[in-house]
């Protein structure tokens, strides 16, 4: 896949998993190997880490009965907004590329 | 393909991150780096593997700033907008020389514009920390203060004449080594900006300010007729800052 494609499309499937619940980092990385297999780890942590810097999510800490304490992630309201719009994006080229007879 | 273990791989990524990130960056990327394999290891994973899924230390490290890349790409129209306008009301400045409230606004004013377009925004593709951007933008302040107070004194100067007296050789002296040291410190801040470290950044435009501003009042007692012809180098901080950040940017693009 296209690096630029690639990571618009990651960008928003990491965001949308926030919807329905917070994550750590590492709970992410797992989940989205599951669709991604071929996409490493580090890429899916640039992305989460972009997110942060960006304000679309935003870190507290979990009590964790043994070992350091984990950072979790939560999304925004400018982080929901912000999905919003890719969504809105992703369904438009989705419908133009299908119109063309692309499946 | 070979592999490494936890410690090494932090190590690498530490060693690539030193130039371009700030100490702050690195440390939350190391802690979670470190979390990451922890996970992984919970979960029954061995580093191997762990490794294995997370990519080389270079690929991780591309994407990091391949990231910071396209953040500049965004910023950079924004940027030469504000670094421009700031040109074109500095000149503005130089002509309204008389008036010593004018003079202060209008080096103050575009020198927060510069900094809400595009200063701040170039400096965060390097860091997270707000800390740091904080201390950014004290530079920046600092930089204008000084421009403003060489332009107010000129301009008292300008008007009497006879208040040059009291400060007499020692502060031209002082002024002489003081401009010394501000090109040092600027020669060494753009040495790091093209390195790609823009941290070093805010001290750039701060010595230039420092450096030129001096400039012009040894230039003007030299010669003792009114500067106004020495225009270029009020906004000469701002013109340098912005070519070797583009220069920069060329240069960090090259060797990634």
């Amino acid at each position: 896949m296209n690096s630029q494609m690639k990571r618009g499309i990651l960008e928003m499937c990491i965001l949308y998993q926030f919807l329905s619940d917070d994550y750590y980092g590492y709970d992410i990385m797992v989940k989205m190997k599951i669709y991604f297999p071929e996409v490493k780890d580090s890429t899916f942590y640039v992305i989460l880490r972009r997110l942060n810097a960006e304000g679309y999510t935003e870190i507290y800490y979990g009590e964790e009965s043994n070992g350091p304490q984990r950072k979790y992630y939560r999304i925004t309201e400018k982080g929901k907004k912000y999905l919003e719009d890719l969504m809105e994006n992703w369904r438009l080229i989705r419908d133009i590329v299908s119109d063309l007879g692309i499946e | 393909m070979n592999t490494i273990g936890k410690e090494e791989y932090l190590l690498q990524v530490k060693n690539a991150m030193l130039f371009h990130f700030s100490r702050k960056d690195i440390h939350t990327t190391l802690e979670d780096l470190n979390q990451i394999f922890e996970s992984g290891k919970e979960n029954g994973k061995t580093e191997r593997e762990i490794y294995n899924e997370f990519g080389e230390p270079k690929e991780f490290i591309h994407g990091l700033l391949q990231d910071s890349h396209d953040k500049f790409m965004g910023n950079l129209f924004r940027y030469i907008f504000g670094a421009l306008l700031l040109c074109v009301l500095t000149i503005l400045t130089f002509y309204q020389r008389s008036q010593v409230l004018l003079c202060i606004l209008t080096v103050i004013l575009p020198g927060f514009i510069w900094n809400l377009l595009g200063g701040g925004c170039l400096y965060k593709i390097r860091t997270e920390s707000e800390r740091s951007l904080k201390r950014f933008y004290l530079y920046h302040i600092l930089t204008f203060l000084i421009i403003a107070a060489e332009q107010v004194f000129i301009t008292l100067v300008n008007t009497d004449m006879d208040r040059m007296a009291p400060f007499g050789k020692a502060v031209y002296n002082l002024s002489y080594l003081l401009l010394i040291a501000a090109v040092i410190v600027m020669l060494i801040a753009i040495y790091r900006v093209c390195r790609g470290y823009y941290l070093s950044f805010g001290i750039l435009t701060l010595s230039c300010g420092v450096a030129c501003s001096l400039f012009l009042y040894l230039d003007y007692l030299m010669r003792f007729v009114d500067a106004g012809d020495s225009y270029i180098l009020g906004f000469l901080p701002y013109t340098v800052s912005f070519a070797f950040s583009v220069l920069s940017f060329l240069f960090h693009r090259k060797s990634v």
